[in-house]
């Protein structure tokens, strides 16, 4: 039970060289001891919640109106600790601020050009609500919305809008009442919409490029044909159409492929739209074509009424909605 | 003995830290929303191009086509690294062909197809974005004695002179921003006992925790002294004073704070 005290350096192997230098190894041997190591570890653990207590936006969702300007959404964890939280906002064209503690405690808020300073006396989440106009600028018709997001974030899209342009990978696309709402990532992101044209540029027909010369020509066949009609008619005989008709013989729609081949000017989104329906039994919901080619209202009502124009569906009402119908005659010129 | 007290020491230090740790987590994006997004603006931009279009713009459409058909061919080869890249130069020549387009077409044409951009319907957005602020108000409302009647009258009545396209919205919508003022004053004015009441129990809180702290004591004596003036001024219905006496106490307990940490 005896037990000998003894220096520590003498335990120590002295060095060949006798240099006064101390080497690392000897200093780990002789002072780092696993308790104060540990100590130094309990510390930084202790530390640790402090460390992490500064604030920290939990969730961000954004809704762009059809005039540019953006409604925030954000949660934010916050010091609770602080007397004041100071909000960087994302502009300065603030309206309708709102700033909202725990309990639903409408919080007061002083706003500072792009700061918002908030009173938020103990509260450890508070959530923020306002309207900003500087996220979204226009340039022609292209409208384009730009954040740096501290956070993973949603975006609704304004109604009748189509995404032309992005700089950054969504994580994910819902349609929600007809709109896009995206999620994203955090960090600068770009997107650039326009809105579905009301009017068209004109389809591209055979007469647009008629010049004078078949004008010309159009008219004498047309002369042509009206004497040459007069003469049937005097000789009583049976005329015979100058279109085919192609009848479904199954009383089924027509296949697309009929369809394509009577109307060979197509475009190719109308032959997508043709394909779906007939895949679909021959008929759909206009609504439902919406969902399916992710298009706005406008966009699709044209489509349809272009398709019905050229005498390949009918619409139909049905509950308020508009049900598209491949007709099961087609009359196309020879 | 002692290395198993180390031990379990080091264990529980090494989960302590460890739990205080985030965890990175990158969200992955899920593939199939890049062929929609690409696929919907070659369509608008399809729409977009006519016969009168340049050669440039179709040559430039031709080649955003293809990146969405090699996009497709990526995704169906499960290639999402190159699928991210085609989505991006795709999306690039799209908004490349817009920009042209929308820059040889006459000002007064794209005035006409601009669906956005009609006066009425900025005070329809106008409208919208006070129909929120309204929800938002009321989620705060919602067990005070606070009247939407006003405001809800006044919103029926704008949405139908929007129906109508009549003139008087603009002044409505002008009611309704006062009527909304209006709320969110007495809203303020609900909430301020219970602010004052936070407050104070949050100055109480604070002074507590820096005394344990060892906060310097002749401080901690100014702070209390001042947080029952504030009591006082706020008993007696002067808010001003008490605002500023806030303002006081915040800087005080503020360099406690950074006094002791």
């Amino acid at each position: 039970m005896n037990q000998q005290l003894s220096p520590l350096h003498s335990q120590e192997s002295i060095l060949e060289d006798g240099m006064l230098f101390v080497r690392t190894e000897s200093i780990l041997q002789t002072m780092a001891k696993v308790p104060i190591l540990l100590a130094g570890l309990i510390i930084m653990a202790i530390a640790m919640p402090f460390q992490n207590s500064y604030s920290s936006t939990k969730t961000m969702d954004l809704i762009i109106y059809s005039d540019g300007s953006t409604h925030i959404y954000s949660e934010i964890e916050v010091d609770s600790l602080e007397v004041n939280f100071a909000s960087s906002l994302f502009g300065n064209e603030i309206d309708n601020f709102v700033a909202i503690g725990e309990n639903d405690i409408l919080l007061s808020a002083e706003i500072t050009n792009d700061v918002a300073t908030i009173e938020t006396f103990g509260s450890s989440i508070i959530s923020i609500n306002y309207d900003i106009h500087d996220l979204v600028s226009k340039e022609g018709r292209i409208w384009t919305f730009t954040l740096d997001a501290p956070t993973d974030y949603t975006l609704l899209m304004p109604e009748n809008s189509v995404i032309i342009g992005m700089s950054a990978l969504p994580l994910n696309m819902e349609i929600v009442d007809e709109r896009t709402r995206l999620l994203l990532p955090s960090g600068p992101s770009e997107i650039n919409y326009v809105f579905g044209t009301t009017t068209f540029p004109p389809t591209p027909t055979p007469q647009n490029e008629f010049d004078s010369t078949l004008i010309v020509i159009g008219g004498a066949v047309a002369v042509a044909g009206v004497i040459g009609a007069i003469f049937l008619k005097r000789s009583q005989k049976k005329t015979e159409k100058i279109t085919t008709t192609a009848i479904s013989e199954t009383g089924k729609p027509l296949e697309p492929e009929t369809i394509f081949n009577l109307r060979p000017g197509l475009r190719e989104d109308d032959k997508e739209l043709i394909n779906f329906i007939f895949n679909n039994g021959g008929q759909a919901l206009e609504s439902e074509l919406r969902k399916k080619f992710l298009q706005p209202r406008t966009t699709m009502w044209r489509a349809v009424k272009r398709l019905e124009r050229q005498g390949i569906i009918e619409i139909e009402k049905k509950d308020l909605q508009n049900l598209v119908r491949i007709k099961k005659e087609l009359e196309g010129e020879q | 003995m002692k290395k198993v007290v180390s031990a379990g020491l080091l264990m529980l230090v090494a989960s302590m830290v460890f739990s205080g740790i985030p965890i990175s987590a990158e969200a992955q994006t899920d593939p199939s929303i890049l062929l929609k997004i690409a696929s919907q603006a070659k369509r608008e931009v399809n729409q977009q191009i006519s016969s009168d279009s340049s050669e440039e713009i179709k040559r430039l459409f031709e080649e955003a086509s293809h990146q969405v058909v090699l996009l497709e061919r990526s995704l169906e080869s499960d290639d999402l690294s190159s699928a991210k890249q085609h989505f991006l130069s795709a999306m690039k020549m799209f908004k490349r062909i817009t920009q042209m387009i929308s820059s040889d077409r006459p000002i007064q044409e794209l005035q006409s197809t601009d669906a956005a951009s009609s006066p009425q319907r900025d005070k329809s957005n106008n409208l919208e974005r006070i129909k929120k602020f309204i929800t938002t108000l009321k989620s705060i409302a919602k067990n005070q004695a606070v009247s939407f009647d006003e405001a809800n009258r006044l919103v029926d009545l704008a949405e139908k002179q929007i129906r109508e396209n009549d003139s008087g919205l603009g002044e409505t919508l002008d009611d309704l921003r006062v009527v909304l003022d209006k709320i969110q004053k007495d809203l303020r004015k609900l909430a301020s006992q219970t602010t004052d009441d936070r407050t104070i129990k949050f100055f109480n809180d604070m002074l507590d925790r820096l005394e344990k702290r060892g906060a310097d004591q002749e401080s901690l004596s100014d702070a209390k002294d001042t947080l029952s003036d504030y009591e006082q001024q706020i008993a007696d219905g002067n808010y001003d004073e008490a605002k500023k006496l806030k303002n006081e106490i915040t800087q005080l307990i503020r360099e406690l704070y950074k006094a002791t940490s």
